[in-house]
């Protein structure tokens, strides 16, 4: 799959996305070492909402590290991009299953003859 | 229950007494104002309740059945008032200056840092800073306890934190908690305790940093990280 920034348009927003492709290679990091690495240029406060919004949505984890008198969260992501994408791949798919039932189930039957 | 108003505002001694009352409060309010002594708040407090607990225990049943059920209320009222008054304040007492504290120092982790403990022992304090598991930047006080977000940490440079740390050390040098507590109390019993409200309390915090740091640059920039509106 092409490594792009807009994969998951639907479900993250694109800061969401790049704060993400940063964390997924590094497994943990603390909020100013991923502004530091983004492309695009925003505040360190705006990164801090989003990695808020990330753990709310419960895709990374953080713990507090307290050093040189003060403290500061580690962010984890909780799966690496290869289980992010299978989870969203079985929730959408769990999610049709459950709203149309056999409708589609028999149009993944048919969709994977071809 | 007219008449027993008019007869009550007719009576020169009784209504001596009513006024002494109400300038006492009056003169306390402004000696609260001037000295910024709760004691002077509360104390005001019973002189403006006073006139009409003294109305109420003057009110004589002698009269119809209507009227002295009228008077009844009244009493009745007024006890009520006697008996909140003590209550309430225990019960708000107990919730912010007891309760709420313990809940933030179980919710934080206490840090014992360097930096704090020297700008606590300059200003002669022995308060204790907390960390709040929050990203959200925040920052307040409670009892002698010091609370700071995690946010508030991560995104602010170690001179705007202290900047922080100065503000809300201000706070607990001077009660602000339990003078707005008690300012907000007496509001709810005194129409005249509206007019001692202290809205430049903050502002006081603000200029006492900026003094011990010798420069607004950081108070400000720290105003400016803290206050935006991404996190609503």
């Amino acid at each position: 799959m092409k490594e792009t920034v807009t994969d998951f348009d639907s479900l993250l927003s694109p800061l969401e996305q790049e704060v993400l492709q940063v964390l997924w290679p590094a497994k943990s990091m603390r909020v100013r070492e991923i502004h530091s690495k983004l492309k695009k240029k925003v505040a360190l406060s705006s990164v801090a909402v989003i990695l808020d919004r990330l753990f709310d949505k419960q895709i990374v984890t953080r713990t507090i590290e307290t050093a040189r008198g003060g403290a500061r969260y580690i962010y984890t992501p909780v799966h690496d991009r290869k289980a992010f994408e299978k989870s969203v791949v079985e929730s959408a798919v769990n999610k049709l299953i459950d709203t149309f039932g056999d409708n589609a189930l028999s149009y993944f039957n048919e969709r994977f003859k071809r | 229950m007219l008449d027993t108003v008019v007869n009550f505002a007719g009576d020169p001694a009784k209504m001596l007494a009513v006024t002494s009352s109400i300038v006492m409060a009056v003169l306390l309010l402004l000696a609260y104002k001037r000295f910024e002594k709760v004691s002077l708040l509360y104390a005001h407090l019973v002189f403006v309740l006073a006139p009409l607990f003294y109305f109420a225990l003057s009110v004589n049943c002698s009269f119809g059945f209507a009227k002295s059920l009228l008077a009844w209320c009244t009493l009745i009222f007024a006890k009520a008032v006697i008996y909140l008054l003590p209550v309430a304040m225990a019960s708000s007492f107990v919730a912010g200056y007891i309760f709420i504290p313990r809940l933030y120092e179980a919710k934080g982790k206490r840090l014992n840092v360097k930096w704090f403990n020297r700008l606590c022992a300059k200003h002669g304090l022995s308060a204790s800073l907390f960390i709040l598991d929050k990203a959200k930047p925040t920052a307040f006080t409670a009892k002698k306890n010091v609370f700071v977000s995690v946010g508030m940490f991560e995104q602010l440079s170690r001179k705007e934190l202290e900047a922080v740390v100065l503000h809300e050390l201000y706070h607990i040098k001077h009660n602000s908690a339990w003078n707005k507590f008690s300012a907000s109390f007496a509001s709810w019993f005194s129409p005249l305790a509206m007019f001692s409200g202290k809205s430049d309390d903050e502002r006081a915090a603000d200029t006492f940093a900026a003094k011990e740091q010798k420069t607004w640059r950081f108070v400000e920039s720290a105003h400016r990280k803290v206050d935006n509106d991404k996190w609503y």
